[in-house]
């Protein structure tokens, strides 16, 4: 929907210009995003459990695959995070924790079946 | 396609690695070594699959779309387009009517 722009003075109109973003394409960015989380749980799962990680250190190698994540992510939108994103920490920090537990499943049942049985 | 290829490929490339792990781990059984850690090998295939199958999911799911403007304008002449409102039965069926 084209709203028109927000009434201000014609001297620094632009100073008072109002940010719109279009909903749509924020939820179907979102969607994409969190349907990435889950697919590089995973796979960093899978890599923690092999590695045969315990502890703090698998905890600490989620979130260094999630740096590789936000870097890959980065260069998906293009290396333009504003045109995509109302906010940069759309492809860093938000929903971080929504794929711990995805992290958590395969990397014991990694472990399990690689180094223990 | 490529990014296809490339998630199997690295799925493949980690089911490998397990596989390696486990030889080695019995290997080190057999040899009654005591031994912690992976031979860097496997560590670094490992790692490359991963990286190889985390790019491939990024690239393969819908590009972004741009939020800024709508990607379904609407003309200014159509703002005020209610096609629900549109009425058949008026009085001109009556007023233009063949004698």
């Amino acid at each position: 929907m084209a709203a028109p722009a927000a009434p201000g003075n014609a001297g620094n109109g632009a100073a008072e210009e109002v940010e719109r973003f279009d909903a749509t394409s924020m939820r179907f960015n979102t969607a994409v995003i969190g349907r990435i989380r889950t697919g590089a749980a995973v796979i960093s799962g899978s890599t923690a459990g092999i590695l045969g990680l315990t502890g703090l250190y698998g905890f600490g190698f989620y979130f260094v695959a999630s740096l590789l994540l936000s870097l890959l992510l980065f260069v998906k939108a293009k290396r333009n995070v504003a045109a995509h994103f109302s906010s940069p920490s759309a492809i860093t920090t938000d929903g971080l924790f929504d794929g711990l537990s995805t992290y958590v499943l395969l990397w014991t049942f990694m472990y399990g079946m690689v180094h223990v049985y | 396609m490529l990014t296809r290829v490339a998630f199997v490929l690295g799925a493949l490339l980690l089911f490998n690695a397990a596989y390696s792990t486990v030889q080695y781990r019995n290997f080190l059984k057999m040899a009654e070594k005591d031994q912690s850690g992976l031979p860097i090998d496997i560590v670094l295939q490992t790692l490359a699959a991963m990286v190889l199958a985390t790019w491939a999911i990024v690239e393969y799911t819908a590009p972004f779309k741009n939020i800024h403007g709508s990607n379904e304008r609407v003309r200014y002449d159509a703002v005020d387009n209610r096609p629900i409102f549109y009425s058949f039965q008026h009085r001109g069926a009556l007023l233009f009517k063949k004698q």
